[in-house]
C-alpha cells in the first residue's frame, strides 16, 4: 500500500510540473489539440498509479514526451498560420452587420438555436444589438456590440 | 528561454535513457542466451546419464545469479510480470537439474532460451512493439 501511496505522490507532482511547463494555456481556454493533450495526460498519469508491477516510468515518460510535442507544436503554430489553422482551426465571423451567415453556421455544424444560446451567455438577447459575432477556434463566442465602431480583423 | 532549456534537457535525458535501455536489454539477453546455450551443450554432453553434475549445477547457479542481478535493473524498465516468467523458468531448470531427468532439464532449458528470445524482443524497441 505504501508503494501505491508513494507512486501517486510522485506522479501527481510530475503531472503538476508538466502542466506548469505547458503554461497557462492549458488551464485557460483550450484549443482542440490542447484538449487532446489534457485528456491524454489524465489517462497516462493513472496507468502506473495503482499497479505496482508497472514501472513508474510508464506514466512519467509519456507525460514528458507529451510536453515536448506540445512545446514544439505551440512554437510552430505561432510561426505558421497554416499550421495553426490545421491544428486549431480559424475564427469565423458568424454574424456581421448584414446579418447571420447561415452558410458559415452550416459549415460549423451549428444551428441558429445554439448560436442564440451562445449569444445569451454573452448577455446578448437580440442580434440587432451587435455588429459582429465571431466563433473562436476554442469554441468561445466573441461579440462586438453595435455602435462601438470597432472593425474586426481575424 | 527557461522553458526552452528545460525542454532541451528533458529531450537529452530521454534520448540518453532510450539508448542506454536498448543497449542494456540487448546485452543482458545476449549474455543470458550465451549462458543458457552453454548449459544446454553441457547437459547434452551428459548423454544418457543424469544431468545432475557439478558442472551443470555451477552453470545454472551462474545463470541464476546473473539473472537476479540484472532483473533488479530490468524491473525499472519493464513490467515485472515479464521478468518473472524468466525467473520462473530458471527456477524450474535449476530444480530439474537437481531432481529431474534429462528430458525435463532440456525442456526447461529450451523454454528458458525461448523466453529469453521473446522477451528481448518485447522489452527492447521494435516495430512490432511500436505498432
Amino acid at each position: 500500500m505504501l508503494t501505491i501511496v508513494i507512486r501517486v505522490i510522485i506522479i501527481y507532482v510530475i503531472t503538476i510540473i508538466v502542466m506548469r511547463l505547458m503554461g497557462k494555456r492549458q488551464i485557460g481556454e483550450m484549443e482542440p489539440f490542447e484538449l487532446v493533450i489534457t485528456l491524454i495526460i489524465a489517462d497516462l498519469a493513472t496507468i502506473p498509479m495503482s499497479d505496482p508491477t508497472i514501472p513508474i516510468w510508464y506514466g512519467i515518460l509519456p507525460l514528458l514526451v507529451i510536453h515536448i510535442i506540445h512545446f514544439f507544436v505551440v512554437k510552430l503554430q505561432c510561426k505558421s498560420k497554416t499550421i495553426r489553422n490545421i491544428l486549431s482551426g480559424s475564427p469565423v465571423i458568424v454574424i456581421s452587420p448584414t446579418g447571420i451567415d447561415y452558410q458559415k453556421l452550416k459549415e460549423l455544424d451549428i444551428c441558429k438555436d445554439e448560436l442564440m444560446e451562445l449569444l445569451r451567455s454573452k448577455d446578448v438577447f437580440d442580434i440587432k444589438d451587435i455588429d459582429y459575432a465571431i466563433l473562436e477556434s476554442s469554441g468561445k463566442l466573441s461579440v462586438v456590440p453595435k455602435g462601438e465602431g470597432k472593425k474586426v480583423s481575424l | 528561454m527557461k522553458r526552452w532549456i528545460v525542454t532541451v534537457i528533458i529531450m537529452l535525458i530521454i534520448t540518453a535513457a532510450v539508448i542506454w535501455e536498448q543497449t542494456y536489454v540487448n546485452q543482458t539477453f545476449i549474455n543470458l542466451e550465451t549462458k543458457v546455450n552453454a548449459l544446454i551443450i553441457s547437459v547434452e554432453a551428459c548423454g544418457d546419464d543424469n544431468a545432475d553434475t557439478d558442472e551443470n549445477k555451477a552453470l545454472i547457479a551462474d545463470i541464476e545469479a546473473y539473472w537476479l542481478k540484472h532483473e533488479q535493473v530490468l524491473c525499472y524498465l519493464v513490467k515485472h510480470t515479464e521478468t518473472f516468467q524468466i525467473s520462473d523458468a530458471i527456477s524450474y531448470a535449476k530444480n530439474f537439474i537437481e531432481f529431474g531427468n534429462k528430458e525435463e532439464v532440456m525442456s526447461a532449458l529450451h523454454k528458458l532460451s525461448y523466453l529469453g528470445k521473446v522477451h528481448s524482443y518485447n522489452m527492447g524497441t521494435s516495430l512490432e512493439n511500436i505498432i
